[in-house]
């Protein structure tokens, strides 16, 4: 009797665990993903179309040797759909503002490339804008990540990022945060200090930015001089004003070669689109 | 009760407390100890210390409301019910505004103070239209939005601004 209760108790244990197993499956491509899931991966595949590269349904244009990289791109983005546990509407929607993100239609934006904010190789086919706010969030785990692919990363030499700066009014600090990575840019430190704003997100304060500044290099009373120059006040009304023009109405803004980012909002979608507009620009260019 | 016999309820475990806790125990280490094992095996597995943070990430948003254009010569601009708020500087404003309209002028930096939310609110208007400079951007479009972004309802702006509204107002003078 002892003996015969432990086994129900070991199935149920054994059941919750596998359900876990299971759930904790993580591969990148369509192949690792648990069989109800790859049934769903299928199905979408064979219904769907991308919207570059192929006419065809996906599972069709997987079927080329070998398929053409961008179809291959984006089967594995929607297999990590499929893995996130997204239904095939949600897919279906996702792939469309991808398109939208990547097919030149309607007209480009109309930005303001000013070298002093560029981060990467001024050569890179690619150009990416971020409107960006100093006490967003989300700007503060973005930038430094977006920074940090174009400049050493897997961006290199593939994508220069601009930052144009968009205080957003409901954040105390803004202001001052955006008046001080304009003077920055000025004195010539703009990313050096732009990093070290969203390094020090946490502690931040109008009082502070002056010793920041000097931590980044700058000259404090030029800095100061700048920030307190009715100039620097109007170039950043300027920034924001191009912004709305742009129709942005959060930050961050994402711009890919003027074209509105309106995919998915992480970093590893958007490194992956990033490197799909790569792809492209370099095809553009061999033709 | 007459019929009824009442029954003496006893509850009894099938084994002591003791014992299921115990097994309790053997389960919860043999679930942790295979789980463990598969996480040390598999590529990638999931670390038990967050190396890096956690990207809980939401875009911020501007905070602004929804309003509507409405042209310059539409009725309702000029209805008494309606509080005309005029979002140019303060030099534009004193060199020309409809009777009857307030100045608050659009920063583009700094929000508009609770207290001219206020004497919006206070008004007591059934309709409030925003005028600007007509820019791209418009500074009485942004000045609509964020005060209907701050619960001011029933707010449009003049599509075209200052330039429209004081043709319509000299049309209607001339009238």
């Amino acid at each position: 009797m002892k003996k015969n209760h432990l086994v129900p108790l070991l199935i149920i244990g054994a059941a919750f665990f596998g359900l876990d197993r299971t759930s904790l499956a993580q591969t990148r491509a369509c192949d690792a993903l648990p069989a109800d899931k790859k049934a769903l991966a299928q199905e979408i595949l064979s219904a769907l179309h991308p919207y570059d590269g192929c006419d065809e349904t996906f599972a069709r244009c997987l079927e080329a040797k070998p398929p053409k990289p961008v179809v291959l791109r984006l089967t594995a983005d929607i297999c990590q759909q499929v893995k996130a546990g997204k239904d095939r509407k949600q897919i279906e929607h996702a792939l469309s503002k991808r398109a939208q993100t990547m097919l030149p239609t309607g007209p480009r934006a109309a930005l303001t490339l000013d070298e002093a904010f560029r981060a990467g190789a001024a050569n890179a086919p690619v150009t990416v804008v971020v409107y960006a706010c100093t006490r967003c969030p989300f700007c503060k785990a973005m930038v430094p990540a977006l920074y940090a692919a174009v400049t050493d990363g897997p961006l290199a030499g593939k994508v220069r990022l601009y930052l144009r700066p968009f205080p957003l009014k409901s954040h105390p600090g803004s202001t001052e945060g955006g008046l001080a990575l304009l003077s920055a840019a000025k004195l010539g430190r703009f990313w050096p200090f732009t990093l070290l704003v969203y390094k020090r997100f946490d502690s931040f304060s109008p009082a502070a930015l002056p010793e920041w500044a000097v931590a980044a290099g700058l000259d404090r009373a030029a800095f100061e001089r700048a920030f307190a120059d009715p100039k620097t006040r109007d170039e950043l009304i300027a920034s924001k004003q191009e912004g709305l023009r742009n129709k942005v109405t959060a930050t961050p803004g994402i711009f890919i070669d003027g074209r509105p980012y309106s995919y998915e909002l992480n970093m590893e979608s958007v490194l992956d689109v990033l490197e799909e507009a790569h792809d492209a620009a370099v095809a553009t260019r061999s033709q | 009760m007459p019929g009824i016999e009442p029954v003496a309820v006893r509850l009894v475990p099938l084994y002591s407390l003791r014992v299921a806790a115990r097994d309790a125990l053997l389960v919860l280490v043999v679930c942790a100890g295979a789980g463990a094992a598969t996480n040390a095996l598999r590529p990638g597995g999931i670390a038990f210390v967050q190396r890096s943070e956690y990207e809980i990430l939401v875009p911020c948003p501007e905070g602004s409301g929804d309003a509507q254009a409405i042209p310059a010569d539409d009725p309702a601009v000029w209805d008494t019910r309606t509080l005309l708020v005029d979002a140019r500087s303060a030099v534009e404003h004193q060199r020309w505004h409809p009777t009857g309209s307030i100045a608050i002028p659009f920063d583009y930096l700094e929000p508009t103070s609770p207290e001219q939310v206020r004497r919006i609110a206070s008004s007591g208007a059934g309709r409030v239209v925003v005028f600007g400079d007509g820019g791209n951007p418009d500074s009485g479009e942004q000045l609509a939005r964020e005060i209907a972004g701050k619960g001011i309802r029933n707010v449009r702006f003049v599509a075209g601004g200052a330039p429209p509204l004081e043709r319509a107002a000299s049309v209607r003078g001339a009238q």
